[in-house]
């Protein structure tokens, strides 16, 4: 199935452009996801903490809705979904 | 009632919104948090533009790394409160405006009486300890909450309004604890102007507000985006409903 994942911020810089589709088993989830973006230990460290879990800085949404408040990381994909990833920013 | 010098001095914006437009701003009460770079931002346009009353609040002393984006002060302010530092600026910008500061911290515990009467909060702030504050506080007021948040040449804003949108607390449920963010001053400066635009549409009933969007601009590729947002029923603020 294909999925695509929106970049926003520096998330863009992290994985040089705007979007990617990604073509992934079916039954996928969110974790598969994110470890078919990372090509390094540094990208992964740019969205996982010491423990694997996601890091509190980076925020998924599906059709608005936080990945977290679905089943986390563990959310199974379908076909034609799309992600959008952006950072929680805090300066003022 | 608009003096003589008022229609004057806002001439060319009258054009747009008429003399009725006018006095809705200088109706307008607009509780301000933060006199740092959004801050600056916020203040200075909001006063240009004839607000009735600014309050502005913040606990800091204006240190010369804050001169980059914090245009409100400058190098011979180093040392002083922010906030008499603003009100002067401001006071001297535009002498019809009703600038009030309050140098506390904002807290749960006076975060009531800090916005009081005032028509909606405005987001200067450089946490989100005391941005959940404000959004509750938006939220049991049901006043609008004009929030901006900005990192290096990246930036976001959205407008909540109480009983519409989802609320901060939707968009944002956790995030890691306060740190000194990279920035360049111009980020604060478009992010902030984005948020004195909304105000001023509020206020004046004017355009469509970022209303369930999250605009994200991108300074490196000079792009704005939306991300379109909705209210979360595991809010542990809002509850999702009528956020």
């Amino acid at each position: 199935m294909k999925v695509k994942v929106k970049f926003f911020a520096a998330f863009r810089e992290l994985f040089g452009g705007e979007e990617r589709e990604l073509e992934l088993d079916s039954r996928a989830s969110v974790r598969d996801l994110l470890e078919g973006l990372c090509d390094s230990k540094e990208c992964r460290e740019k969205l996982f903490n010491e423990s694997g879990n996601l890091r509190r800085d980076v925020k998924l949404l599906r059709k608005g809705e936080h990945v977290q408040f679905l089943d986390d990381v563990q959310t199974e994909l379908i076909d034609g979904d799309v992600i959008v990833m952006f950072p929680a920013m805090l300066g003022g | 009632m608009l003096t003589g010098d008022d229609i004057t001095r806002y001439r060319r914006q009258i054009e747009i919104f008429g003399e009725g437009g006018q006095v809705k701003l200088k109706e307008a009460k607009v509780f301000l948090a933060g006199a740092g770079g959004l801050g600056s931002s916020i203040a200075t346009y909001l006063t240009v533009a004839g607000i009735g009353k600014l309050r502005i609040v913040d606990d800091d002393v204006v240190a010369l790394d804050n001169l980059n984006r914090q245009i409100l002060h400058w190098d011979s302010d180093i040392g002083r409160k922010k906030l008499e530092s603003a009100a002067e600026k401001l006071r001297r910008l535009n002498p019809g405006v009703e600038v009030e500061v309050i140098p506390e911290t904002i807290s749960e515990d006076n975060v009531k009486d800090l916005v009081a009467d005032f028509d909606m909060i405005v987001d200067g702030m450089d946490n989100f300890s005391a941005r959940y504050v404000l959004n509750r506080s938006a939220l049991a007021k049901k006043i609008p909450f004009f929030h901006g948040a900005i990192h290096g040449f990246y930036g976001q804003a959205t407008t909540i309004i109480p009983g519409k949108t989802a609320c901060l607390r939707c968009i944002f449920p956790e995030v890691p604890p306060s740190a000194a963010s990279p920035v360049v001053g111009v980020t604060p400066g478009i992010i902030g102007c984005i948020q004195a635009t909304e105000v001023l549409k509020y206020i004046l009933g004017k355009g469509h507000l970022l209303e369930n969007r999250l605009l994200m601009w991108d300074g490196l590729g000079c792009r704005m985006d939306e991300v379109p947002l909705e209210s979360n029923p595991a809010c542990q603020d809002c509850g999702g409903r009528d956020s």
